[in-house]
């Protein structure tokens, strides 16, 4: 950009010095020009608002529609300003949105276009920058507006009837095929009388309509509180499969997550993945156990967030965590393969009163799972395979079988 | 199709014939342009009328400036077709320009395209000129070709070469702010530069518009020398006293409105504003960006508003001055002055008003005093010699805006100061008078902020009774002015005042015979002389006959006495004794 400055300052000087009125006139257009077209561009820039509106949360394959507003406030009216909304890549292709108007006074436009969620992940939606100038080409400004915007994309989760994981809580409300616990809130029927149930089980209505003994029949019953421990150290990944391994660990944790809540399971997650909204070192991320569709966002959204990490080893990270851990809930490790330092931790936790179930996302081969699976099963604990999307209806359907 | 130079060109598509001729035109006048999407519409063709005219409108009134000065220094000059020839060969320049792809400087195109012109230029005076002859010239430029080259010739020559030049390079600079060749990429290469550099310019568009602009800028302050000097005439200019009132900024003030430089300026102005559209169309048109309408038809409204609203507040604001900065500053600041004094002098007037209202209790001396006299009013600041209010305002306006002019230019160049000036010690130079200012204005306010206390102290006292009277510490009084009586109550008041200091003071509402009593009991040796001045005292106070002169030199002695005693006491005082 040139300025006018210097030669209006000259001109200036020369009207002193040849006292020519008519050259102070010439100066002072020149002064005038640039002065207003400064003040111009920075009013304008000033009464400029923009606000941007879309849905913070969503679903892997949604289709998220962005509208910008922008409003000049001002009494003056904006010959051009330049929108550059940045983009992440992964949603948008080219990634940025931009556009060019022209604003009245007290005018307000709007604008939208649309993000196609393809990929999880915590995304910055901007900053919109407005760009804009005077029509000389001697001032150009330009600001940043709406920084700090987030989109949260869930992972993706698979439909994951029944898990199978049992508990050692004597009291809860996950049917299980193992009939040493009976819950008296979950009646599934009435039988007749047999000798050595309990009078407290007896259906005296029914009793009485049919003329026979009848007795409540009960659902078996156990507490699932299941903690969902999720492994996102890079170095413990197969480099070749290091992402889609990753990606396929998160898909997992966030399949069981969804499938405990929706059974109004209480679950929870922690990881040694970092949470790009809240970064902290050394310790596992998350949320312990509890019920609800709040608790299942709150995990949905950290494990859209979260990414991997090179140098956050996770065993020693769990075992500082243990304490925090509720007695007799059902741990859920996804890791990516079987280590001996991962079954001398799972070991003490066994025998602690865990149970502990092995999900391995980095065998690409099934034979050396096979020893690995072995190996969990002779120490009391179960592991499965996760591969590809199918293996987790494969593991549900070897779930079934075993129980 | 061909075109002028080795443009290249993207022709319009419409079939038919209208359209077929508007393209030839638009061979000549519309610039290459890259852009494969390139549509001739409204726009582009006022672009390929204005940007010409401007140009050569401006180039123009640069000649007409040259002509004004070489007339003034040469009044015999023939200049009657050198702006003529000045258009034409701006034309010229503007079309090879304007369709010329390289900037190579090619001697044969320039030497076809600008002998036509020169040679008219040498033979267009013979037409009109009936004192001239071409067959004698001819025949003496056969015996001495040298004679060709007459001065007035070389001069036209060298005005002509310069509005080629200048038409040529700025049309050049035109040309440049347009999409270039090769800006375009394609497909696969579009897509990546969208994807990964989407800011990324494979050419400067800026640069163009910042040498035109420099050219505009700096072509309109040689104009403003050029016409300066011919206004004020080449017989003065070589005057030393001329010269010396030019330097001295002490010339008379000259009158007068120069049309070409005027147009050349507002041409200019509206030549930028439409370049830098051009400029920001191109780098929107690479971005891909669709121009809304409106932006155009706002920006062709916001050139013009914005020079017509600089001209009007140039119009507004004074161009001469009656009076010089300092005699301005001295006028303003005893203007100042004087408008304090009165305000102060009302004040101390109004405040003796009210003490007027409000007499005093005791003192009767006091109410005889003389009445005061308001304060007297400052003289009020006379004007400078010649200058009447509103040539003081005009004067006071214009070295405002000189000063603001000067200030801001500065303010500018600071901010956008090279790295080089960090090293220099201009903020602390600068903190200097700001420090000052700032302990003046300190300063100021201190005693203010005291004045205003005394003064809101003072206010409520002037409303309250006199409180009654305390013992005044000691004054030197003359005895000999005295008076009898008041001598008398002098002896008996110093004695208290001595029977104080040593501990005996005389409490409030005590009658004199009571405190002789009290001292009697505690200090034995005032007897008895104490009893006679009491005596004295009541009589020279409270009795009705008057007080003669014998009587008090009677006192005096007993006074005297008196008080040698007291002092004894005072110097024989044990350590530690109440005051």
């Amino acid at each position: 950009m040139f300025s006018i400055l210097p030669a209006a300052l000259v001109l200036f000087v020369l009207a002193s010095l040849f006292k020519i009125s008519f050259i102070y006139n010439v100066s002072y257009v020149l002064f005038g020009v640039y002065v207003l077209a400064a003040l111009w561009s920075r009013r304008s820039l000033t009464d400029l608002r923009c606000r941007r509106r879309y849905q913070e949360r969503a679903l892997l394959g949604d289709v998220v529609t962005v509208t910008l507003e922008v409003q000049n406030r001002g009494w003056l009216p904006v010959p051009w300003v330049q929108f550059h909304d940045r983009l992440p890549l992964a949603l948008i292709s080219p990634p940025f949105y931009r556009t060019l108007v022209s604003l009245q006074p007290r005018e307000t436009r709007t604008f939208s276009y649309e993000l196609h969620c393809r990929q999880r992940g915590w995304y910055q939606i901007g900053p919109l920058t407005a760009q804009l100038g005077d029509v000389f080409g001697l001032n150009d400004r330009h600001q940043d507006f709406s920084a700090g915007a987030q989109l949260t994309v869930y992972p993706k989760i698979l439909p994951i009837d029944e898990l199978g994981l049992p508990s050692k809580s004597p009291f809860g409300h996950l049917r299980t095929r193992q009939l040493l616990y009976e819950d008296p809130s979950r009646v599934i029927g009435v039988r007749e009388y047999q000798s050595g149930d309990s009078l407290r089980n007896v259906n005296w209505k029914v009793t009485a309509s049919s003329g026979r003994l009848q007795v409540k029949k009960l659902e078996p019953a156990m507490t699932l509180e299941t903690v969902v421990l999720l492994n996102l150290n890079t170095t413990e990944y197969n480099r070749s499969y290091v992402y889609s391994a990753s990606e396929m660990a998160i898909v997992v944790a966030a399949s069981i997550a969804n499938h405990l809540a929706s059974l109004r399971q209480e679950v929870g997650l922690l990881t040694n993945g970092i949470d790009p909204a809240d970064p902290h070192v050394g310790a596992l991320a998350g949320y312990l156990p509890r019920k609800g569709r709040a608790q299942l966002a709150s995990i949905l959204e950290l494990l859209g967030r979260v990414t991997v990490v090179a140098e956050q080893p996770f065993l020693p990270a769990l075992r500082a965590e243990v304490k925090r851990l509720p007695w007799g809930a059902t741990l859920v490790v996804v890791t990516p393969r079987e280590t001996e330092e991962l079954l001398e931790t799972a070991l003490p936790l066994r025998r602690a009163g865990f149970n502990v179930v092995l999900i391995y996302v980095d065998y690409p081969n099934p034979e050396p799972f096979e020893a690995a699976h072995q190996r969990a099963a002779m120490l009391g604990m179960r592991a499965h395979r996760v591969w590809r999307e199918e293996d987790v209806d494969v593991w549900r359907r070897q779930v079934q079988s075993a129980v | 199709m061909s075109t002028f130079g080795d443009a290249k060109f993207n022709q319009p598509s419409e079939p038919a014939a209208a359209e077929a001729r508007r393209g030839r035109w638009a061979d000549v006048l519309l610039p290459p342009d890259f852009f494969p999407d390139q549509q001739v519409d409204a726009t582009t063709w006022a672009e390929a009328v204005f940007e010409p005219v401007a140009l050569i409108g401006a180039v123009v009134c640069f000649v007409l400036g040259i002509v004004a000065l070489g007339l003034a220094m040469s009044p015999a000059w023939q200049t009657r077709f050198v702006v003529l020839l000045s258009a034409v060969v701006g034309v010229e320049a503007f079309v090879y320009a304007r369709r010329l792809g390289r900037s190579a400087f090619l001697f044969k195109e320039w030497m076809v395209l600008l002998v036509p012109p020169i040679f008219l230029m040498r033979f267009l005076p013979y037409l009109d000129d009936p004192t001239a002859s071409l067959g004698r010239d001819l025949a003496d430029w056969w015996h001495d070709p040298g004679t060709f080259f007459t001065f007035a010739f070389i001069t036209d020559l060298v005005v002509l070469l310069i509005v080629w030049s200048i038409v040529f390079i700025c049309t050049r600079c035109l040309n440049q702010l347009r999409v270039q060749e090769g800006e375009v990429l394609d497909q696969t290469d579009a897509r990546f530069k969208e994807l990964y550099e989407d800011n990324w310019r494979s050419y400067d568009h800026s640069e163009p518009l910042k040498r035109l602009g420099q050219f505009y800028l700096w072509g309109g302050v040689i104009l403003v020398i050029l016409a300066a000097l011919a206004s004020i005439g080449t017989a003065q200019l070589l005057d030393l006293a001329a010269l010396s009132q030019l330097v001295g900024f002490q010339r008379p003030s000259l009158h007068l409105a120069l049309a070409n430089v005027l147009l050349y300026f507002v041409l200019g102005l509206l030549l930028i504003g439409e370049a830098h559209f051009v400029r920001q169309r191109t780098i929107w048109r690479l971005d891909h960006l669709p121009v809304p309408g409106e932006v155009v038809n706002r920006w062709v409204v916001s050139v013009v508003g914005l020079v017509a609203l600089a001209g009007i507040i140039a119009l507004i604001l004074p161009t001469s001055y009656a009076m010089t900065l300092g005699q301005l500053v001295s006028y303003v600041a005893e203007a100042v002055l004087e408008a304090f004094a009165y305000v102060a002098a009302g004040f101390f007037y109004l405040m003796y008003l009210i003490s007027r209202l409000f007499p005093h209790g005791g003192g009767g001396s006091q109410q005889s005093a003389p009445a005061a006299l308001p304060p007297r009013l400052p003289p009020t600041a006379a004007p400078p010699p010649g200058a009447s209010p509103l040539d003081t305002i005009r004067s006071l306006i214009f070295w405002l805006v000189a000063l603001g002019i000067l200030l801001y230019c500065l303010s500018v160049l600071w901010r956008k100061r090279g790295p080089w000036a960090d090293h220099l010690p201009i903020a602390r130079i600068l903190r200097v008078p700001l420090t000052v200012l700032l302990w003046l204005a300190r300063l100021v306010g201190r005693v203010g902020r005291e004045v205003g206390r005394a003064v809101l102290e003072a206010v409520p006292a002037l409303f309250r009774k006199i409180p009654a009277t305390t013992p005044r510490a000691f004054q030197f009084v003359s005895l000999s002015r005295l008076g009898p009586r008041e001598l008398i109550e002098y002896f008996y008041l110093s004695v208290c005042e001595r029977a104080g200091q040593l501990g005996h003071p005389r409490p409030p509402g005590v009658t004199p015979l009571e405190y002789q009593s009290m001292l009697r009991e505690s200090l034995p040796l005032v007897d008895p002389e104490i009893e006679a001045l009491t005596a004295a005292f009541v009589e020279a106070r409270y009795g009705p006959h008057p007080t003669t002169r014998s009587r008090a030199q009677g006192v005096r002695q007993t006074w005297q006495a008196l008080k040698l005693k007291l002092r004894r006491t005072r110097l024989t005082r044990p350590r530690g004794m109440v005051k």
